[in-house]
């Protein structure tokens, strides 16, 4: 059955892929009409998010059918979406926390890619502690008035939609003063200003400005003072498959290890070491989501963001030095070292990792000095 | 190929299997007879048990029968040698030997056992008595063997011996019946690890029992089970370490605070947490793999027995790379205590050196695993090219 399943897929693939994808991998990676159409087209026909239901764009397919459908198309390097935390994070946030008339409106374009989305957490004071944020929203006849800022929103210079955390109640204990609202970046007293990134595989992020902003109470996400509920489970969401990218990213990176002519001892010995990371990575992975399912608690599935991220650098590092004095003419090679930087500060850095593991996997007690 | 990944979840049975193991090896000597070992020589204990039987036939110790009677040899042998199970359930057990630091000398037995199931030399009776296991240089002619140095684990209190012996262009599993003429024993003292003490003997022309010649080619595929096994063991070692490391941190206090809630040792131990749980996961496939590959390395079309040789290998460098550095990471958790003869820090350190100078360094064995890689994308490539010549 899973196999029967996956085969249908690997056939839409056949079809829909350039013949010349597999030879010709490094320039369709940069291809945005390939990957646009791409998501249109996974999506279309149920394969891009293939345990959503029928109704919602889906297949309908339990857990391991569309764990196998992901990890094939890991396999086969489908073209990177373009606008990742789209159907990656809002989407599933919508679909769990939205109202009938929230969902009926944003779900499909923000699956399929046609309306982007940006995510409003962090802020000037507020990083790894989100939950000091201090954007504020008062609520004036069922219109938020919005005012504070944000930054390092990735894409909010491209998206139509943000997920916009503010504080709702400043009287609350910090955690449970803080509402997710949808925010509609069109609106007035938005101003968007993109920030230069260190290179150009980073993908573009902003600040973004928020003065008087009147966003509609129909546009609150998941319940009033209820908006840490919804950034936790988008983070877990998040966590929860970002590995499989990052095991794909790992063995891109590994690619010019494996196929380079000239390979010193030393880098075989990393390289047999970044090997064990992609298939610790994709093996925890199987092995943490079987646990799941058999109702099993799994708490390794909490390491799959630190070592995912830092899997992909350790490879990225390697490729640069195999490269040898080839890096030295071709700024692509350096840049995506540059890229595997981020991995390990976005979606909670690795010392805030290490902290959760610690506490959460091994039960060791909070507090830092 | 597709992997079953229900598999990487041990199953209700497996886990089951893992809980009775632990129960019945909490009672079985461990770390308190390891330490023994160190002032008393479990070797040398081992040795003059032998002499009151005065034939020669070595006695086991009682644990040994507990092993028997458990089964635990039998897992993991195909069913018509008299065994049942798969390899996953195999190296759940040896997790927890490791785990517990077991002294009954069950992994030298396993070693043998699936190395001569690899080999294809396998008996079933060969099960029935502690066997030692080694990996040496050495030469086989007309049925004798011929090494000066042979360190074999489990080597004392032995009936019989399985060694792997490499000449430069070819190589050889024998097993050996440990009191023939021609095995001779130089050396039972002074030993890392004496609670699962090496003897290194000397074979100057003792007859086997069973060979096979294998090309230099065949090694690594048939060292693949032996290696998951180690795997195992190593990981246990690592996750045994880790847990008495917590338990430390989460009752010592300095500076009015539990040491667990120190950012410094918090880090530390979810790094070694994760490589622990890395190493497992690597291991557990490689046991997987094992098993689709079937009980000899022989070529097949798809590949399966150079990806289970390559699993093994990441498994077994994985396992004994964060075993040695967790063993140390415990032992810095303990502070002044982790250095002294009563805590446990030099007993998980001692076995997981002892498994590193039998099997190779880490690194070794990344770098096989690396070349083995390169190997398989230049065939993938080839094949790439021919399909699309002839299309
Ligand atoms: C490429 C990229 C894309 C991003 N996209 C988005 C986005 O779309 N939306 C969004 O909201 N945010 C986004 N971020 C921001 C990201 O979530 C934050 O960078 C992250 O949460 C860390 O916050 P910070 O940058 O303020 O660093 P800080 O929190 O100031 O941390 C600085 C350093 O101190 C360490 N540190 C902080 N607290 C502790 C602690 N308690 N213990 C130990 N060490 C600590 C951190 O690990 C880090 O090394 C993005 C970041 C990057 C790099």
């Amino acid at each position: 059955m899973t196999a029967d399943v996956v085969a249908e897929f690997g056939a839409f693939l056949d079809d829909f892929l350039p013949q010349d994808y597999d030879e010709n991998y490094q320039r369709y990676r940069r291809d945005v009409t390939l990957r646009r159409e791409y998501q249109a087209a996974a999506f279309d026909e149920g394969w891009l998010i293939p345990e959503w239901g029928r109704d919602e764009g889906g297949r309908n397919l339990d857990g391991p059918q569309a764990l196998a459908v992901k990890l094939l198309g890991a396999q086969r390097r489908v073209p990177r979406l373009l606008n990742i935390q789209g159907a990656g994070v809002a989407a599933p946030a919508i679909r769990a926390f939205g109202t009938p008339e929230q969902r009926e409106r944003l779900l499909r374009p923000a699956a399929r890619g046609d309306e982007w989305w940006a995510l409003g957490m962090s802020e000037p004071g507020a990083g790894s502690d989100l939950a000091s944020l201090r954007t504020t929203a008062t609520l004036v006849d069922d219109v938020f008035i919005v005012n504070g800022q944000k930054v390092w929103t990735t894409q909010a210079d491209e998206a139509r939609w943000c997920t916009l955390y503010v504080r709702t109640d400043p009287q609350a204990p910090r955690h449970r003063g803080i509402s997710c609202l949808i925010l509609d970046l069109s609106s007035p007293g938005v101003h968007v200003r993109p920030i230069r990134t260190a290179g150009p595989a980073i993908e573009s992020f902003c600040e973004v400005f928020l003065d008087d902003v009147r966003v509609p109470r129909e546009s609150l996400l998941g319940p009033l003072n209820g908006g840490w509920g919804v950034a936790v489970a988008s983070l877990e969401h998040e966590r929860d498959m970002i590995w499989i990218n990052t095991w794909l990213e790992t063995n891109r990176a590994l690619d010019p290890a494996l196929r380079a002519s000239e390979i010193t001892e030393a880098q075989l010995v990393k390289l047999g070491r970044s090997l064990a990371d992609a298939e610790g990575l994709r093996l925890t992975g199987l092995r943490t989501a079987a646990q799941r399912w058999a109702g099993i608690s799994s708490p390794a599935w909490l390491t799959l963001k630190l070592l995912g991220s830092e899997s992909v650098q350790r490879a990225a590092l390697l490729s640069l030095e195999v490269a040898g004095q080839q890096a030295l003419i071709d700024p692509a090679i350096f840049d995506e070292r540059l890229e595997s930087l981020g991995a390990t500060i976005y979606g909670g850095t690795s010392e805030i990792q290490r902290d959760i593991i610690a506490e959460r996997a091994l039960g060791l007690p909070k507090g830092r000095s | 190929m597709m992997l079953d990944w229900t598999l990487l979840a041990p199953d209700e049975d497996s886990r089951d299997l893992a809980r009775t193991a632990r129960a019945l090896f909490r009672t079985l000597p461990g770390a308190g007879a390891a330490r023994a070992a160190l002032d008393d020589g479990v070797a040398r204990a081992a040795l003059d048990k032998d002499a009151p039987a005065g034939d020669g036939t070595p006695v086991a110790p009682p644990a040994w029968f507990a092993l028997v009677d458990a089964g635990y040899l039998d897992i993991a042998v195909p069913e018509d040698l008299g065994g049942l199970g798969r390899m996953i359930d195999l190296v759940v057990v040896l997790e927890e030997a490791g785990r517990s630091l077991l002294t009954a000398p069950l992994l030298p037995a396993v070693l043998a056992v699936q190395t001569q199931v690899a080999a294809g030399i396998h008996r079933p009776e060969a099960r029935s008595a502690p066997a030692g296991f080694a990996v040496a240089s050495g030469t086989v002619a007309d049925g004798r063997c011929f090494a000066d140095r042979v360190p074999v684990l489990g080597g004392v209190g032995a009936a019989t011996l399985t060694a792997i012996l490499r000449a430069p262009d070819r190589a050889w599993v024998v097993t050996l019946d440990a009191a023939a003429d021609g095995v001779e024993v130089r050396q039972t003292e002074a030993l890392i690890d004496p609670s699962r003490p090496v003897a290194v003997v000397r074979l100057a022309g003792a007859p086997s029992q069973d060979s096979q010649a294998l090309t230099p080619a065949d090694v690594e595929p048939v060292l693949a089970r032996a290696r998951v096994c180690a795997a195992a063991d190593l990981v246990g070692i690592a996750a045994g370490a880790l847990e008495a490391a917590v338990a430390h941190a989460v009752q010592r206090q300095q500076f009015g605070a539990l040491i667990g809630s120190f950012q410094a040792v918090k880090h530390q131990l979810a790094d070694a947490y994760l490589g622990v749980e890395r190493a497992r996961s690597l291991t557990y496939g490689a046991a997987v793999a094992v098993d689709h590959t079937g009980r000899a390395g022989g070529a097949t079309t798809d590949g399966a027995p150079q990806l289970s040789t390559r699993d093994s290998l990441l498994a077994y460098a994985a396992a004994a790379e964060v075993a040695v550095q967790v063993a140390g990471r415990f032992i810095q958790v303990l502070g002044a205590m982790g250095v002294t003869f009563e805590a446990d820090g030099h007993l998980y350190l001692r076995r997981a050196h002892q498994m590193t100078s039998l099997f190779g360094a880490p690194d070794d064995h990344f770098l096989a695993a690396a070349r083995l890689e390169r190997a398989t994308a230049r065939m993938k490539k080839e094949a790439r090219t021919v399909r699309e010549a002839t299309r």
